[in-house]
């Protein structure tokens, strides 16, 4: 669906050359929801404007439906951007223009007639929810109105693919799920491609199939988003990762020696993460009872990703060295990783 | 009504025929450049904005060309302007004096002034804005009509009201070296014959045609900003 293909963008400044994206390969399957995560400056925006070609890339292919677009035409390419749509961070709507007029604005100079028009504006903003909006100027609505308006907007020349840079980051988190809720019903409802990026992981950890992570202009890690989320690999990955629960605290009580985690001669912090449904709560307590050791739950946390538990829990387990070994050892067997936070 | 104007403007009667002329003068002297260099001053201001660096027609070395010529027309008093462009006057509309020969200085004093003023409405164009439509497939000159120029009527008609008053002076000004409207008419029944009274009347005619232009502009400005 969209290949990207060693794609290099290069900024010349004042101040030297920015190498904002560098050496990207990237295969986006029809159909999917891809998640592009990375700090500020990591090069996602530069990245997702090679895809429509606002950023025309230094090197590279950037390939979409077959098509590699940095070899079309001026004109051609015009055309081939219908097929893209795009919605951005500050909605970009036009504020001369009425709701109605704003979603219409794309279908100016295509075959369709005016009833035609009307027709499909009405049905998309039915499909964004705003039928009842429909003569308001951009200025009378809320940011989350205005994101769908720009949704709409973006959907009108029937797109494969639809390209969201930062399209939540303006807005308050119930807004947000609203939002990535739409995109959802979008995705599923038309099979439309979707490209986002994003600098938090909540977003990617409610809609996206697979994610990229970025960093410096590279891609340090790609995958579904459930084994990043599981078991990242890049240090970027595994602080967005942790960006995502309390865990850290646990590690900064630590690092300043809190009462909080002060420990008896015979106990020691574990920190368990699973992945699979099993009953981990048996499996715990088994361990406890068959080792003869008592456990204490200090932290605990479970995240949903694609319907799938992903598990972390902090436990402070006391009893003799070598219970305490056999229980690790017990439930390593078990599928679940530990680690000793403190002995 | 009339015995009370006539008590205040005594000397009405002796000059009234002068005095339609020259607002007729005035006013196609007014309307005259101010049309043409609407024209121009949009399309020069237009073109500064799209051709600058990161613009949607890139091309600095026009951008500079266009930039430079307009700093140095602005910089030429207007005064100097009209006796300096005697000889393109007469080459272009084949008089130097009277209505016509003073358009062409007309002109030329305002596009400058005026394509600068153009350049900084549009420019005032959200980015995002024109991202949004070349992410949507426009052509620049799609952008330019139905981004660029639609979305900043109200701060282009700002500018509008601004210059059509500039003009308007400048009309006057021109009156003093031949070009007739009102600023001559002013000049002499006002200041040589000595009667006040039509310079006075000169002035508040000229107020009436500010605020004209100030009221339509408000107008056109209210309405279109939402």
């Amino acid at each position: 669906m969209i290949s990207l293909q060693a794609v290099s963008k290069t900024f010349t400044t004042a101040y030297g050359e920015v190498r904002a994206v560098q050496d990207i390969n990237l295969e986006i399957e029809k159909g999917e929801i891809f998640g592009v995560i990375g700090h500020s400056g990591a090069g996602k925006s530069t990245l997702i404007r090679c895809i429509n070609l606002l950023e025309t890339p230094t090197s590279g292919s950037v390939i979409v439906d077959g098509e590699d677009l940095t070899k079309l035409s001026k004109k051609a390419l015009c055309d081939r951007r219908k097929k893209i749509g795009m919605i951005f961070q500050h909605f970009s709507l036009m504020p001369s223009r009425t709701v109605v007029q704003n979603v219409a604005f794309p279908l100016k100079n295509t075959k369709l007639t005016k009833a035609e028009k009307l027709k499909k504006v009405e049905g998309l903003l039915g499909l964004v929810g705003l039928s009842h909006r429909m003569h308001a100027y951009p200025s009378a609505l809320s940011g989350g109105e205005k994101q769908r308006v720009a949704i709409a907007r973006a959907l009108a020349n029937d797109p494969h693919v639809l390209l969201c840079d930062e399209a939540t980051s303006a807005l308050d988190p119930q807004t947000t799920k609203a939002i990535l809720d739409l995109l959802k019903e979008v995705n599923a409802k038309l099979g439309i491609t979707i490209v986002l990026i994003t600098h938090e992981m909540a977003v990617i950890k409610e809609i996206c199939d697979r994610v990229a992570v970025m960093e410096d202009g590279e891609i340090k890690e790609m995958g579904d988003v459930f084994s990043v989320f599981s078991a990242p690999q890049s240090a970027v990955a595994r602080d967005f990762v942790a960006s995502t629960t309390n865990l850290h605290k646990v590690y900064e009580l630590i690092e300043n020696n809190s009462p909080l985690v002060a420990l008896a001669e015979d106990e020691t912090l574990l920190k368990l993460t699973y992945t699979t449904s099993n009953t981990q709560d048996t499996l715990l307590h088994d361990a406890a009872e068959r080792f003869g050791i008592k456990t204490n739950i200090f932290f605990g946390n479970v995240e949903l990703i694609q319907d799938r538990p992903i598990g972390k829990l902090v436990i402070i387990a006391k009893g003799p060295p070598e219970s305490i070994q056999g229980a690790i050892t017990y439930l390593r067997e078990h599928e679940i990783k530990i680690e000793e936070m403190i002995t | 009504m009339i015995g009370l104007f006539e008590m205040i403007v005594p000397n009405f009667s002796r000059a009234s025929d002068a005095l339609w002329t020259s607002i007729v003068q005035t006013l196609q002297m007014l309307f005259g450049s101010f049309t043409v260099s609407f024209v121009l001053g949009v399309v020069l201001g237009v073109c500064l904005v799209v051709m600058r660096r990161g613009g949607i027609l890139e091309n600095p070395v026009l951008y500079r060309i266009v930039d430079k010529v307009i700093d140095t027309i602005r910089s030429v008093p207007f005064l100097i302007l009209i006796v300096l462009l005697f000889p393109l006057s007469r080459l272009i509309v084949g008089t130097a004096i009277g209505v016509m020969g003073a358009i062409v200085p007309l002109v030329i004093g305002t596009v400058p002034f005026f394509s600068r003023q153009v350049e900084t409405a549009v420019s005032e164009v959200d980015h995002g804005l024109i991202e949004a439509s070349v992410a949507m497939g426009l052509s620049p000159i799609q952008i330019i009509f139905r981004v660029y120029l639609r979305e900043s009527i109200p701060a282009l008609t700002r500018v509008t009201q601004i210059t059509a008053i500039n003009v308007l002076h400048l009309v006057t000004l021109a009156g003093a070296v031949g070009a007739g409207g009102l600023g001559d008419f002013a000049i002499r029944f006002g200041h040589q014959q000595g009667l006040r009274d039509l310079m006075w009347l000169t002035i508040v005619i000229i107020l009436v045609m500010v605020s004209i232009i100030q009221i339509v502009g408000n107008i056109v400005i209210k309405k279109t900003t939402h």
